[in-house]
């Protein structure tokens, strides 16, 4: 009798234990690959790397929202498919193209706003297969370019457009990247809340997403943003983006990092995340849950020759080194709490790269004052 | 079920009152014997998160619930105490420091209370008391790690204890059998308070390497720390043969990449629920610690991250000579040793 009552102290133990888990990324990391596929009217489109949303799609309209400054789309078109498409591209690069060398003509439709662009794209009968590319016509040109990081905005959506504000003063920011934590509470209204004061934004916003995503269902981020890791290149600079919102990266996605790093290791390569793998202030521990994973993730990009690791989740900016990796906290979006007593505040980061040196020249701080 | 509930809260809101009025004049002045059941267990399961003591109060033990009451009370001024200017700052990088000792101190103490008042619900105290260490013990197990994150899933493991009056070391080895990954570890302790009843003051000092030979780092970490162990039998007779143990300590890391150094500190934060055996010891825990094979917790929320690993282990002596161990634990990933032992009394 007296053993059975000692089993509720094992009980506690037990739920404990059930509680743990040791892919909680697992199944968001499987998700990327449903990403920028859609079919109607008889034709089928792809989007290479999942760098794209199918936002809607309907017979002869499809709409994406794009997740990288390049995309390149395959169409399969079944006999009798619909062959006049409406293409609209929503958080596009200003000055993309859209060119197909299948496509019997390609009307450009213009836009209602810098990062909206509409175009109107006819293909033969005759065609069964096509691949679109959009991309700003500079795009394979290896020479400098800028783009802005930021990342937590949380409870700082109402006033973020201070900083869309700020970075479309200077014209040399082509895109910025994000680290997540977009949202506060992570339900789909207020990511579409997100989205609509891009609107202010006059170039795109690309993020993976953090742990304030989690909040709400995954499939919110999916159809709305797209994928969480991936990887572009862009005039010769590589980018690769992880999902470490649960304080850790699937091991399916170390997998995918490994072609990437051998791609890119004689170029400029930036590796953006939530989580900072090493919490510099250590004793606070923001940042894997697993200092080995930790430890593991900047040797691989080390041997890579990653030039810079961006990530946010703690409020504040820091910039250290680990492993010979450049390593940027940046976490001024405007979310509650900041970190007090750093002098930091709200802020976003530009950084200058040059690929055809293969650096990045310069990492400079904007702070936006309240 | 509801009446269950309703009965544990209003259970929880007496144990409140008796905690801070006096003291009835028909109070018994004697510890009677608990009386531990089923219905005492539920309450210190559900309430008893709430309002630790809950579960003793009902098996009868008022004694016992008020020290866990005040073990609860005392860890949860300590996390407040900590946690309030801990998110009054954002966790600022310069309050940090003594903010997150508080907030560990004080959840460990605030969730232990709990489990002993689990505990002393169900079984009304144990008369079985600390089991003598010997002098020398050593321990040559297995362990089963099965980490998506690396190669491994096997390691060998070994360790000593010698002991020499309140002086012990303790050197250790976690060897993978099927990767390039080593992690050794020599740990020296002084125990300089320590009484009869098993409670002790213990100062430790360690220092691992921990090698990643097919990923090409190394850890080097040196730490000290001050573990406590109460022996919980004071409170009350419920909570005859258990213990509590809290440790706290600091380690500096420094992580060897190909080419560069990369230092850390290692915030070291330990407590612990602990039963005697016959022959031996069990314990459930929590351990702040992130660097070791088992990292930290992912329970797949918002929140992960800063979370260490929960553990059970037990040690049990079969003769004077040999004896059996065993641990699992949960964190980034679940982890399963066990391990015989030899010990020269």
């Amino acid at each position: 009798m007296r053993r059975r009552r000692q089993q509720g102290t094992g009980a506690v133990f037990v739920a404990l234990l059930l509680a743990g888990c040791v892919r909680p990324a697992e199944d968001r990391a499987d998700a990327d690959f449903g990403v920028g596929v859609g079919e109607a009217g008889g034709a089928t489109f792809t989007v290479a790397g999942g760098l794209a949303s199918v936002r809607s799609i309907e017979r002869g309209k499809l709409v994406l929202w794009a997740q990288a400054p390049v995309l390149s789309i395959d169409v399969a078109l079944a006999p009798g498919a619909t062959a006049v498409w409406d293409i609209t591209l929503l958080n596009a690069m200003p000055a993309a193209e859209l060119t197909s060398a299948e496509a019997t003509g390609v009307t450009d439709g213009g836009g209602p706003r810098p990062t909206v662009k509409i175009w109107t794209v006819t293909f033969d009968a005759t065609t069964d297969a096509a691949t679109i590319e959009i991309g700003p016509p500079d795009w394979r040109m290896i020479d400098p370019f800028r783009f802005a990081y930021m990342t937590d905005i949380q409870t700082g959506i109402d006033t973020v457009t201070d900083l869309y504000d700020r970075m479309n003063t200077d014209p040399d920011i082509r895109f910025v990247i994000a680290g997540g934590d977009l949202v506060e509470r992570g339900d789909r209204d207020e990511l579409v809340l997100v989205q609509e004061m891009l609107q202010v934004l006059d170039v795109p916003f690309f993020s993976t997403n953090g742990n304030h995503e989690l909040w709400a269902s995954d499939s919110d981020w999916e159809q709305l943003v797209g994928v969480r890791n991936f990887h572009f290149v862009f005039k010769g600079a590589h980018f690769s983006f992880a999902d470490s919102a649960s304080a850790t990266l699937d091991p399916s996605v170390y997998d995918r990092l490994e072609p990437w790093l051998e791609q890119a290791r004689d170029e400029v390569h930036v590796f953006a995340t939530h989580y900072p793998p090493f919490d510099p202030i250590g004793i606070r521990e923001g940042g894997f849950r697993s200092r080995k994973e930790a430890a593991k993730l900047y040797s691989m990009l080390a041997a890579g020759n990653v030039d810079a690791l961006f990530c946010g989740h703690i409020h504040s900016f820091y910039a250290y080194e680990v492993a010979g990796v450049p390593t940027y906290i940046s976490g001024g979006g405007g979310a509650d709490p900041q970190e007090k007593l750093d002098g930091i505040g709200r802020h976003y980061l530009t950084v200058d790269a040059n690929p055809a040196l293969l650096r990045l020249d310069d990492v400079g701080i904007v702070r936006i004052e309240d | 079920m509801e009446g269950t509930r309703k009965r544990g809260i209003g259970v929880a809101a007496a144990l409140v009152a008796s905690l801070v009025g006096p003291a009835r004049a028909d109070e018994p002045k004697i510890d009677l014997e608990p009386d531990p059941g089923v219905l005492s267990t539920l309450a210190a399961v559900v309430p008893g998160f709430i309002v630790s003591g809950t579960g003793t109060y009902v098996a009868g033990d008022k004694r016992a619930a008020r020290g866990i009451v005040k073990v609860q009370l005392i860890g949860l001024g300590v996390a407040v105490a900590g946690g309030i200017p801990m998110l009054a700052t954002g966790a600022s990088r310069r309050t940090t420091g003594f903010t997150m000792p508080l907030v560990l101190t004080g959840t460990g103490l605030f969730l232990s209370s709990w489990i002993a008042d689990i505990y002393g619900a169900s079984t009304g105290g144990r008369e079985v008391g600390p089991f003598p260490a010997p002098k020398l013990e050593l321990t040559l197990g297995y362990a089963y790690v099965p980490d998506p994150q690396f190669d491994y899933d096997h390691f060998a493991v070994a360790s000593a204890d010698f002991r020499r009056g309140a002086w012990r070391a303790t050197p250790s080895a976690w060897i993978a059998m099927d990767d390039d990954v080593q992690r050794l570890r020599a740990e020296a302790a002084w125990r300089f308070r320590e009484r009869p009843d098993g409670s002790f003051l213990e100062a430790q000092t360690a220092a691992t390497v921990h090698r990643h030979g097919d990923d090409d780092f190394e850890v080097y970490t040196g730490e000290v720390s001050i573990l406590a162990r109460y022996d919980l039998a004071q409170l009350g007779r419920s909570l005859r043969g258990s213990f509590l143990e809290a440790g706290l300590g600091l380690g500096i890391e420094t992580y060897a990449f190909d080419d560069d150094l990369f230092v850390s500190d290692l915030p070291l934060a330990r407590a612990a629920f602990g039963w005697h055996l016959r022959r031996g010891e069990a314990q459930i825990y929590y351990d702040h610690r992130h660097d070791e094979v088992v990292g930290g917790l992912g329970l797949g929320t918002t929140f992960d991250g800063p979370y260490g690993h929960f553990g059970a282990q037990a040690s049990y002596w079969l003769t004077d000579r040999w004896g059996l161990e065993a641990q699992v634990e949960v964190g980034s990933v679940y982890t399963t040793r066990l391990a015989i032992k030899w010990g020269l009394p």
